[in-house]
């Protein structure tokens, strides 16, 4: 697919994954390389942005002797996961219109 | 695998230590949890040490960049030096980005070769006027408008090259400032197309 993903919507996509549940790194990785096709790397500088702006929270749960830390979402993660969607409502509204023009 | 996150671990070395923490916990869990037990099926999910480094660091360095951009607009010239530095690194982990390298490299060659240029200007008018007040003491004894004359010259241009000075420290720093928001543009649309190609596959 010649179309790319851009970080706000990339941000969009994960906060909305944490909206229905709280998720671990590589969980979280797969689950968003499930839909669409991006590189290993690319989810944790995306999850320290989100952190830095207060959109999520982690929290260490033990697993296997060791700690695994989820990602959970704040209130204004949800916020922004509002905003996102519905700029993202408009601009498909947008492009679309253009793309069905005759 | 403990060899690959060791590896890591020192290539972040220039990062704070929590930052470096950070990331070498999210990638050590990663790594785990990705059942990527050799050093080998690392490299084939997260690509080389080396590469995954330089991707955090430029990243990091960016981000820093853009923060530092907020608060002031005269940027410390040390960082951007380094920021140069880093997306260099990170673009010649790619074979593709050879030739946007070397063009980088071309860019800052020239930049120095100006600054250096201008700075052995600087240096030789500097020594002439001084010669010339030196000359011009000599000669005082035995002719003292001519002596004159010539302390008169020197001081005349070491007082421009004085006032020069600070204006090719401005054009430096202009220089090394350009020169890092060109290489973040490069960074930026070389890592777009290489999402595209990704994406292509």
């Amino acid at each position: 697919m010649a179309i790319q993903m851009s970080s706000e919507l990339l941000d969009g996509c994960v906060l909305a994954i944490l909206d229905k549940e709280d998720y671990y790194g590589y969980a979280l990785t797969q689950r968003v390389q499930g839909t669409i096709s991006v590189s290993e790397s690319t989810l944790y500088p995306v999850l320290r942005r989100l952190k830095n702006n207060q959109f999520v929270t982690t929290y260490d749960q033990p697993f296997q002797g060791r700690n695994r830390r989820y990602y959970q979402i704040t209130a204004q993660g949800r916020d922004k996961l509002t905003s996102i969607r519905q700029d993202w409502v408009m601009f498909q509204a947008n492009v679309d219109t253009l793309l069905k023009e005759r | 695998m403990e060899n690959y996150l060791a590896e890591l671990e020192q290539l972040l070395h220039q990062l704070y230590q929590s930052d470096k923490e950070e990331a070498m916990n999210f990638y050590r869990e990663y790594v785990m949890d990705a059942d990527l037990t050799t050093y080998q099926q690392c490299i084939a999910e997260l690509g080389t040490p080396k590469h995954l480094s330089r991707k955090i660091l430029a990243d990091y360095s960016i981000k820093a960049d853009d923060r530092s951009a907020e608060h002031s607009n005269s940027k410390n010239p040390r960082s951007n030096i380094r920021l140069i530095w880093w997306i260099a690194l990170a673009l010649l982990a790619s074979p593709l980005a050879l030739p946007i390298f070397i063009v980088l490299i071309t860019l800052v060659a020239v930049c120095f070769a100006i600054v250096a240029a201008l700075s052995a200007i600087i240096i030789a008018f500097s020594l002439i006027s001084v010669g010339l007040v030196i000359i011009g003491f000599g000669v005082l004894l035995q002719s003292l408008w001519t002596g004159l004359y010539y302390i008169g010259c020197g001081l005349l241009i070491f007082g421009i090259m004085m006032t020069t000075i600070p204006a090719v420290i401005g054009l430096l720093r202009w220089l090394i400032d350009k020169t890092a928001q060109l290489s973040k543009a490069i960074y930026q649309r070389f890592t777009n197309k290489k999402q595209l190609q990704q994406e292509d596959k």
